[in-house]
């Protein structure tokens, strides 16, 4: 960590997006409530959703959104060139989101059931993490991305470090908030097997988790399975859970190219 | 020891009392379960609670607390954040107590944790009797800690209309005296006592077959037993089984700097030896990768190795791990199965 | 000046990527038109196949802004399929709610989208050091707006806690009357908020427009109610495709909308012209500030209308939580889900305007059929009439002038594109 009297200068942040509902870069503009000062530790040069500004030289870009078109690639990789640190904001940009699940689905139908007989004025093709198409420096995970943990990795790529974003499971966020189990009210949650950093907040109010900040990297799926087993759900019902925001890592882009 | 009588109408109001000048933790309603948590009232104490989800252990260490604050402009201080008021733990099971017991040695230790121990000075104790196991799960009776003779401050025993009332301190009398309208218990109310404890004798089960003192010397010859690569598989690694147990004090440590690198928090947070990172070194080596092995490593903590540093056995048989895994790993039956296979060799 | 060329890629400050092209040669205009460049999401198909349970948790991923808006029209839908009826608590707490979204909403675009045009900077952040104190009410009316949604539902964007049947997660009283503590004293902020806003030089630009809303009988509707029309129409919620009449444009990729005109504005303007006697007193008050009675038909005037609403969300706020803690609060599951084959149109005032949900449900509770209908879709033939109508009048001004304000104009409109592609693509050629 540097220390002391070293004046640094200010890192140049982007933030920019693809297919996503905007909700991660709506929660940066929301950490500005309790952390304004935000501002005095970064420039901002470009985010069109809040800021008309356009610079192109910076050297962190946050990416919202998944990449569902063959010519977002290009914009993504004038983006990577550009930035020194690529950061996924947020679970469209991170895992794909739930932009995946029409890659669970025959391409053709999908197109035809929204576009009707002009399907093929649209391109679009699977819906991928933007990992999938340049090289990632870090993510922040979740649906919506979490806050304080944004700030926590802003905090870290300020002074070099790895972002913390924890491994472990989302159960282990709900036991220290001391909750009652889902799975102890007869309600069904991906806790086990859900990568934590939410605070686990929808168990604490009430719902089960949904794996919305991905799945960690050593799940036990069969024992998870067998909790949904006795919970009750059919292996339809548990792909149900596994895929709402999973589909990608499940079936990558499907049949879709 | 003398005993008191405290009528159960006056526990809210001496709660009361007590929420002027400390503060006060007690087992509240948590959707159908019980949390011990700060009471934002005082009639939300639930003294009829079976057993809540986290133990009182919350109020001595929390789940999460900053433990030094970092000046890095022009230099570099560190100052330490100890966090402790006054506080009153009220209605204590005598599990919990027994592993406050346990975590009091442990934080003494080596190298004193001024953030425990300056709130453990700062807290009274008021534990109360259970009369009935509070479900399947619980072997206390097992573990010998379903009563208690110390460890409190005061000790509460349901007679009915009123708690007799135990003092087991100096400050405890004084905190009866100073906040509730006890009076001496009569020599019938002293014998009811006595006979309600020994009444309970008969309703608590027994569920470890041997005796617990026999763990540490059963464990010894189980390090290699073919049970925990059971468990490793029905493992989640959640952690919950760790999180929940009164006697685990594993903790992390995070440092986080303030957005005007000019200041940094250091935190600590519980953390669990069922996590995959738990065990995880700096050249990226994992010495207990596999799920069996951290399984083992819970048990032996609970069975055999607190023991032998600390003369008490880690497991106080509150059977919150039991409830809390979803793929139903079981202590009790973990060690009698050990138990078993070894007496069949 | 007779030639004149515009070409705003990616317009700021709006939700979503949208172009202005205007393209004027010796007075003749060949092109003018707002166009929609995000990409489609396909929301309507992929929820086919999947449980009722899920379906509002996803589609509120169609819209960070407004998820509290997509969530309870997609429940109201799946309520009204599976004959789920709420609780008179629950009904009180998504009303609250939904005020919740309404002031966040509308905090975001007045305050940090719309204000920093008549500041003459590029966005909230510079008014930091030049007007702080607006900066920092902006900051706190947000965070009691999210504050609000999120004691009730878990969070703003994405809400856990609304679901099929109700709530998973009930308020304590305690909370609520922190909250509405809050509340009251955020009166002044709202204040400042109406004098800030009231001393604004909107500009003037007139067009007849027809207006559509959603009107309940008892209060002003946010949530069910009828379809109504400034221009007299009626309909129940159910036969929302007699207003949306969706058509293809030629050579264009987007369903348009329109009812008795060529296009009707839907938004906070079409609710204020439809809805004003319904509007808390002190919404009235803050109203006549703008010098605004219907009908209002200048389209800038809808982000005042917006200021508007949120004094009327601040006070019906406060008269929720107030009824609430006279009723007594109790903790609640939601209403059980009898699973059953079922068909349901749900419909809310999102900031934006009037939103459709309609599902289809099998035996199964398994969704079959998905359709919806996106607020920020229903004005966009509306926002381009009034291009063309807007760009004739200021042909002379410079050019960075007409430029600034068809943006303005589009930002008024307070488009919401993440949302109005998710079910279509939408390109003006």
């Amino acid at each position: 960590m540097t220390a002391g009297s070293k004046k640094q200068e200010k890192p140049k942040v982007a933030f920019f997006d693809f297919a996503s509902c905007e909700g991660c870069q709506l929660t940066v503009v929301d950490s500005l409530q309790t952390h304004l000062d935000l501002l005095d530790a970064v420039e901002i040069v470009n985010f069109r959703e809040a800021a008309t500004l356009n610079g192109w030289d910076f050297d962190i870009a946050f990416v919202e959104g998944s990449i569902t078109r063959p010519h977002d690639e290009e914009r993504l990789r004038r983006i990577r060139e550009q930035a020194k640190v690529l950061v996924a904001l947020g679970a469209c940009a991170d895992t794909g989101c739930v932009n995946a699940l029409k890659n669970l689905l025959p391409p053709e139908e999908v197109r035809r059931y929204v576009y009707g007989e002009h399907a093929d004025w649209y391109e679009t093709y699977g819906a991928r993490p933007l990992s999938a198409v340049v090289k990632v420096d870090a993510v922040i995970p979740g649906c919506p991305i979490d806050r304080e943990e944004f700030v926590e990795v802003v905090k870290a790529l300020l002074v070099g470090k790895r972002p913390p974003i924890p491994d472990y499971p989302v159960c282990v966020e709900c036991k220290l908030k001391g909750n009652v189990c889902i799975f102890h009210v007869g309600g069904i949650c991906m806790g086990p097997v859900a990568r934590a950093g939410c605070g686990a907040i929808c168990p604490t109010y009430g719902d089960g988790c949904e794996g919305c900040r991905g799945i960690i990297p050593h799940p036990n799926e069969n024992a998870m399975k067998e909790v949904l087993d006795e919970a009750g759900l059919s292996v339809d019902d548990m792909m149900h859970y596994f895929r709402m925001f999973n589909a990608y890592r499940e079936v990558g882009v499907g049949q879709w190219e | 020891m003398r005993l008191w009588v405290l009528p159960k109408e006056q526990v809210v109001d001496m709660v009361c009392r007590l929420m002027a000048d400390y503060r006060v933790w007690g087992p509240q309603a948590k959707g159908p379960q019980f949390a011990f948590e700060p009471l934002p009232d005082p009639t939300a104490i639930r003294l009829d609670y079976n057993i809540s989800i986290l133990s009182p252990k919350v109020a001595l260490q929390p789940p999460q607390e900053r433990i030094a604050v970092f000046h890095l402009d022009g230099g570099f201080t560190v100052e330490p954040v100890i966090d402790a008021e006054p506080t009153v733990i009220f209605g204590i099971h005598t599990c919990d107590l027994h592993a406050l017991a346990l975590l009091d040695k442990a934080f003494s230790a080596d190298f004193p944790d001024a953030h425990y121990l300056e709130r453990r000075q700062q807290t009274l104790l008021v534990s109360l009797e259970c009369l009935q196991p509070c479900d399947e799960h619980s072997f206390c009776k097992s573990m010998g800690t379903w009563t208690a003779d110390s460890g409190y401050d005061l000790h509460l025993m349901d007679l009915g209309d009123a708690y007799g009332v135990s003092v087991g301190t100096a400050a405890g009398e004084a905190l009866l005296t100073q906040y509730a309208q006890a009076r001496p218990a009569t020599d019938t109310e002293a014998q009811q006592l006595h006979e309600a404890r020994d009444a309970k004798r008969l309703r608590f089960p027994n569920r470890l077959n041997f005796d617990a003192a026999e763990l540490p010397s059963l464990l010894a010859t189980a390090y290699d037993h073919p049970i925990w690569a059971e468990l490793g598989d029905r493992c989640l690694s959640c952690g919950a089984c760790t999180n929940v147990c009164p006697t685990c004090y594993c903790f992390n440590v995070i440092d986080s700097p303030e957005l005007s690198l000019k200041e940094a928090v250091r935190w600590r947070r519980w953390d669990s030896c069922q996590l995959d990172e738990f065990a995880r070194v700096a050249s990226g080596e994992n010495f207990r990768e596999a799920r069996a092995a951290r399984q083992r490593h819970r048990m032996f903590r609970k069975g055999k190795w607190l023991y032998e540093r600390f003369g008490e056995l880690g497991c106080v048989g509150c059977g919150r791990c039991i409830r809390a895994c979803l793929t139903h790993i079981n202590i009790v039956d973990t060690f009698n199965a050990i138990h078993a296979s070894q007496h069949r060799r | 000046m007779t030639t004149l060329n515009v070409n705003v890629h990616y317009v700021t400050r709006v939700e979503g990527h949208g172009n202005i092209v205007v393209d004027i040669k010796h007075g003749e205009v060949k092109e003018c038109r707002f166009e929609v460049v995000e990409a489609p999401r396909f929301f309507e198909a992929f929820v086919r196949g999947r449980p009722y349970h899920d379906i509002n948790h996803i589609v509120s991923r169609i819209c960070g802004i407004c998820s509290v808006g997509h969530s309870t029209a997609s429940t109201r839908a799946t309520e009204k399929a599976l004959n789920v009826e709420l609780s008179e608590q629950a009904w009180l707490l998504r009303k609250l709610n939904f005020h919740g979204e309404i002031l966040d909403s509308h905090v975001l675009h007045t305050y940090y989208l719309v204000a920093p045009d008549f500041f003459g900077v590029p966005s909230v952040i510079p008014l930091v050091e030049t007007h702080r104190e607006v900066v920092e009410r902006a900051l706190r009316l947000k965070k009691l707006a999210g504050d609000l949604c999120a004691m009730i539902s878990g969070r703003h964007t994405h809400p856990c806690a609304l679901v099929v049947g109700g709530f998973t997660h009930t308020p304590t009283e305690r909370e609520l009357r922190a909250m509405r503590e809050r509340l009251v004293a955020a009166r002044a902020d709202m204040d400042a908020t109406v004098d800030l806003f009231a001393s604004l030089p909107w500009p003037q630009f007139e067009r007849e427009t027809e207006y559509v809303s959603l009107r309940k009988d008892d209060e002003y509707a946010f949530i069910d109610g009828v379809i109504v029309s400034s221009d007299g129409f009626t309909y129940p919620i159910e036969d929302y495709r007699k207003v949306t009449n969706e058509y293809l444009v030629p050579f264009s990729t987007a369903k348009w909308t329109k009812h008795n005109r060529e296009s009707y504005m839907v938004g906070a303007l079409a609710r204020f012209n439809n809805n004003y006697d319904q509007l808390h007193p002190k919404a009235k008050e803050a109203a006549a500030r703008f010098g605004m009675k219907p009908i209002v038909t200048n389209p800038f005037l809808n982000t005042a209308a917006q200021v508007v609403e949120m004094v009327h969300s601040l006070e019906d706020s406060i008269r929720i939580i107030d009824e609430l803690l006279s009723r007594g609060v109790r903790e609640e599951k939601p209403a059980p889900v009898k699973v059953q084959a079922g068909e349901g149109v749900g419909a809310c005032e999102v900031p934006r305007g009037v939103l459709f949900h309609h599902y289809v449900y099998d035996e199964k509770g398994i969704c079959v059929e998905a359709n919806c209908i996106i607020p920020t879709n229903q004005n966009l033939a509306n926002l381009n009439a009034d291009i063309r109508a807007l760009v004739p009048q200021i042909l002379d001004r410079p050019q960075e002038e007409v430029r600034l304000l068809l943006e303005m104009l589009v930002r008024a409109y307070d488009p919401c594109i993440s949302c109005s592609t998710h079910f279509l693509r939408v390109e003006f050629v």
